[in-house]
Formats: C-alpha cells, sequence, structure tokens
C-alpha cells in the first residue's frame, strides 16, 4: 500500500543516517522475549543474553530478590523474574525514559504477576537506599573508558546515551559505586553479576584484593569470558 | 464390495506398517535439507522435481510439510530446499514423520535428455536427500556435549564487542570438531535463541548418526560390506532410454515413473521399512545367540 511504501521509505532514511534499526523499529528480540527499544536507552547486546543466562543457571536460591541497576530497557531484570522461580525484581536507572520502558515491558512479558514480582523506580547508585535487602545484584553498567569512546562507530555514538555507555575515565565510575554500596544493599553471602570492559575484571580484583580494601567487604569470585573470548563477566560475594 | 474390501487390505497393510515404525525417534517431526549435486541447473531443476514429489507424498500420507528455506537455482529449480514434516492435527492422519522420511536420506541420482543441455543429451545428476528427527529437549537431555569439542562463531567475530558494538546480525555457526559437523542458524533476531536453535539441531545430527552406527554395527555382524550412508546412493530414477525407478537397498523398482515423482512413494518405502525390521530382527537374533 501507499502508506506502507512511504512509512518504509521514511525508516530507510533514517536507518542511512545510522540510526539504530532497534530505534526505528521501536522493538527486537532479547533472548526469547520482544522488547521495546527507546531512544536514548542502550539496545541490548548479545553479551548480556550471557549474563543472563550464566545467572539463571547459576542461581538456586527462590524466593531470590534481585536488583538491578541501570536497568535501561529493563530486559535483565525482567529476563531474570520470568526465568527464575519466585524472583522478585527492582530496578533502578537515571534515565526517566528507562523507567517507563521497563515497566512497560515488565508488563509486556510478566502480564498480570508485574504487579508484585517487577518494580523499576528512578533512583542514582548512589542515592538508593531499599528497605529491603537483595539476594543478588546486577548490572550492564556503563563501562566504555573515556578514550574507547571517539573509536565507536554512528550508530552508537550519535544515537546511543552517553551516560548509558561512558564510564569514565578507566570506565569503572558507576562500577566502583556499585560496588561500595554492595554491603548497604545486599544480604550476607549476597551476590553481585555484573557486565564489563575486558579490562576491568583484573583491576576489580586486584582493587578487592588489595590490603586497603578489606573494610569495603566485597569479595572478587571469579571473571568469566563471552563467545567471543574476552573476559566480560565478574561475580562478586558480599560478606 | 471389492473396493471396500482392497481398502480394507490396505488399512490392514498400514496399520502393520506403523508397528514397524518403533524407533525411538521415529514419532518425531523430521527436517528435510534437499540439496543440488554437480549438474548446474539440471541438478536445480532435479531438486525442484524432488520438492513437488515430497510435497505431494507428504500430502498423500497425511503429514504437514512447510518449507522453512529455499536457495533459488540461478536459472531455474533450487540449490537447496529445507522442508519440516510433522504429524497432522488430522486424527487419521500419519503420525511417524521421521521414521516414514528416513529411509529417504542419501543420493538420489536422475538420468534423463536434459531440457537445459544444447543439445538435449542424456544427463546423470544427483541430488542428496538428508534427514533429521526434530528433537524435543528431554530427547536432547540425552546429549552432553564439552565446550571444547564445538568452536561457534558469529557474525560479530572480532572487535571491541560488548557495548561498544550495536551489530544486529545474530546468525550463529557452529562446528563440532570431532566430527566436522557444521550448523548454522540464522533465524531469530536474537543471538542466544540461534545458539541455542543450532545446538539443539547438531545434537539431532548426531543422535541421528549414532543410529547410523547402530545400522553399520547390523551390516557388521551379518558380515555385509559397511557403507557410509550420506554420499551413497539410495534411488535411481531412469527416465531415458528405459522409463524405471530402482531403490539400491531393497531392489524395489517400478517403471510407472511418473505416478512415483507425483508423490506414490508409499509402496518403496514401506517395502524399505520392512526389509529394515527384518535385518534388525536377524542381527538381534546373532547377537543374542552369541551371548
Amino acid at each position: 500500500t501507499v502508506e506502507q511504501a512511504h512509512d518504509f521509505a521514511t525508516k530507510l532514511q533514517r536507518r542511512m543516517k545510522h540510526e539504530p534499526i532497534q530505534y526505528i523499529l521501536g522493538q527486537w528480540d532479547f533472548l526469547d522475549y520482544t522488547v521495546a527499544i527507546r531512544s536514548p536507552l542502550l539496545c541490548p547486546r548479545p553479551e548480556t543474553e550471557e549474563l543472563v543466562m550464566m545467572i539463571v543457571n547459576d542461581t538456586t536460591q527462590s524466593p531470590v530478590h534481585i536488583l538491578d541497576v541501570g536497568c535501561g530497557t529493563g530486559v535483565i531484570g525482567i529476563s531474570l523474574a520470568d526465568m527464575l522461580t519466585d524472583a522478585t525484581v527492582r530496578a533502578i536507572d537515571i534515565e526517566p525514559v528507562a523507567i517507563q520502558t521497563s515497566n512497560e515491558n515488565a508488563k509486556r512479558i510478566l502480564g498480570s504477576q508485574t504487579e508484585y514480582r517487577y518494580q523499576a523506580t528512578l533512583a542514582s547508585a548512589e542515592n538508593f537506599s531499599p528497605d529491603r535487602r537483595f539476594d543478588v545484584v546486577v548490572s550492564n553498567p556503563p563501562y566504555i573508558p573515556q578514550l574507547d569512546m571517539k573509536t565507536l562507530s554512528k550508530d552508537v555514538l550519535h544515537f546511543e546515551s552517553e551516560q548509558a555507555l561512558c564510564g569514565g575515565v578507566d570506565g569503572m565510575d558507576v562500577i566502583r559505586t556499585i560496588i561500595r554500596q554492595l554491603p548497604n544493599w545486599c544480604n550476607p553471602g549476597g551476590i553481585c553479576w555484573m557486565e564489563v570492559d575486558p579490562t576491568h575484571p583484573q583491576l576489580i580484583q586486584e582493587w578487592l584484593e588489595d590490603s586497603k580494601s578489606l573494610d569495603l567487604g566485597v569479595k572478587f569470585e571469579s571473571s568469566y569470558e563471552d563467545l567471543y573470548g574476552k573476559e566480560r563477566f565478574v561475580k562478586l560475594s558480599v560478606q | 464390495l471389492e473396493e471396500s474390501a482392497n481398502k480394507l487390505l490396505q488399512e490392514g497393510e498400514r496399520y502393520q506398517l506403523e508397528l514397524l515404525l518403533s524407533g525411538p525417534y521415529d514419532e518425531q517431526p523430521c527436517r528435510i535439507l534437499l540439496t543440488a549435486g554437480a549438474g548446474g541447473t539440471e541438478a536445480n531443476d532435479w531438486v525442484a522435481d524432488l520438492k513437488r514429489m515430497y510435497e505431494r507424498h507428504a500430502q498423500k500420507m497425511g503429514y504437514s510439510l512447510q518449507i522453512e528455506d529455499e536457495q533459488p537455482g540461478e536459472v531455474v529449480g533450487y540449490k537447496s530446499v529445507e522442508m519440516v514434516i510433522s504429524a497432522s492435527t488430522d486424527a487419521d492422519g500419519g503420525a511417524h514423520p521421521y521414521g516414514w522420511f528416513k529411509g529417504e536420506k542419501g543420493s538420489h541420482r536422475l538420468v534423463r535428455l536434459s531440457p537445459f543441455n544444447a543439445n538435449n543429451k542424456r544427463q546423470t545428476t544427483f541430488a542428496g536427500v538428508d534427514v533429521a528427527p526434530i528433537l524435543d529437549d528431554n530427547d536432547l537431555n540425552d546429549i552432553d556435549i564439552p565446550e571444547k569439542d564445538l568452536e561457534i562463531t558469529t557474525m560479530r567475530s572480532g572487535g571491541a564487542g560488548g557495548q561498544n558494538v550495536n551489530k544486529v546480525n545474530s546468525a550463529v555457526r557452529i562446528k563440532h570438531l570431532p566430527s566436522g559437523l557444521n550448523v548454522k542458524c540464522t533465524q531469530e533476531r536474537s543471538q542466544a535463541m540461534n545458539k541455542d536453535l543450532a545446538m539443539k539441531r547438531l545434537k539431532a545430527q548426531l543422535l541421528a548418526i549414532a543410529k547410523e552406527q547402530r545400522v553399520a554395527e547390523i551390516q557388521e555382524i551379518r558380515g555385509d560390506q559397511v557403507e557410509a550412508s550420506w554420499g551413497t546412493q539410495i534411488r535411481n530414477y531412469v527416465l531415458h532410454p528405459y522409463k524405471m525407478i530402482k531403490d539400491q537397498r531393497t531392489g524395489w523398482e517400478t517403471s510407472n515413473v511418473q505416478s512415483f515423482l507425483d508423490g506414490d512413494l508409499e509402496d518403496c518405502i514401506a517395502e524399505l521399512l520392512k526389509a529394515s525390521a527384518m535385518e534388525e530382527q536377524e542381527a538381534s537374533l546373532q547377537e543374542n545367540s552369541t551371548i
């Protein structure tokens, strides 16, 4: 039809300007789910799918209370809520569009269960003070080191939120904030999973194993490789 | 009266055949891959003929057939066709898709006067038919493949990855190093889902190979020569200078080639099933008698 042809031409124009296809279509798949994806939120990457599956295979606790820090489109927390029995999820982000989109995606996927199983609220990691402690904290925080930002291709650099990508000079700013907050957020024995830049696992391990860091109360458990052989994921535990 | 008597006989036969279809995956749906062999356009056309033959045969036998993928040939026909055959929702439809079609696996040889040959010469072409059961999760849990045996590649291999890149090509290819099997999956928009599907297909293929090894074992017990079955000619379709379709495994033949190509495979397949069942029975007896 004429409308469809016009619509297609418009979308093609946008794509030719390197706009991410997920923004143009308004949705894309993450694992077995189709989720709404809106500018300027980060479009979920395949590595994040791996992160979720790793957590699902590793988590036996039930019921389990989970925090998703920097939830973006909400995919991490929502997938975990759907795949783990008796999981309840809180999600936070500093971007209002993220909160709106996460809650919307939760309703799409969890349906009527959303009410008592998933809640996204506007909050920063520094200021977040939950009334109930968590068993698992998960995050795909902005982790790109400042200098790497200019190597990014147009579809990432010009469209996705810099806030969602850049983690400061070494890329660890938000990661450090999260780690410092873990003892305030978690039950003893709580676990933290994060997706990070390949330079980070070593930095995190060195930091946590330094004698000056003992009072942080966080232990480096392990790092894991992604499908491309890059050290992409870390698992930490709270004493 | 004669008509209804014939029908009863036919149904009686069919019921007996169903009893022969009791292999572990016989009731599962199956994935059939048709591939043109050497021969260019003529081979592509042969694949189109086989596609049509199976579509019509599936319909006759009460199966449901879905085309999953087609790679058209440059002039006519196809380089490859991938289809899935499953039991229909109809009560008296066929109920053993894999069991029934598994015997089609192998190389099908066509001899005819080629309409694509400049001098209309007689040409021999081949098409490969591969049949694999589609297993559900319970069946697949039987197989555990160690990570070190797999080489997984995606379109994003190399480069920074992670948040740095937003490429949506989610195709996944898995190579099983010990066997050399290659599986590729592109149908999903999620890379994790494609990986999942590719793993399932790989496992199904490995299981089918394990089954073939059992066939080889049987032949060895019987003292027959052991032959690899994929790549082996299983059926000859001669259209010129005489008309004859002959199945190499049972010796079953017909000169009614048009009817066969129109989907009339039932007698041929039935013969094969009976022969396989007898072989298995004899081999089991021999095995047991030596214990």
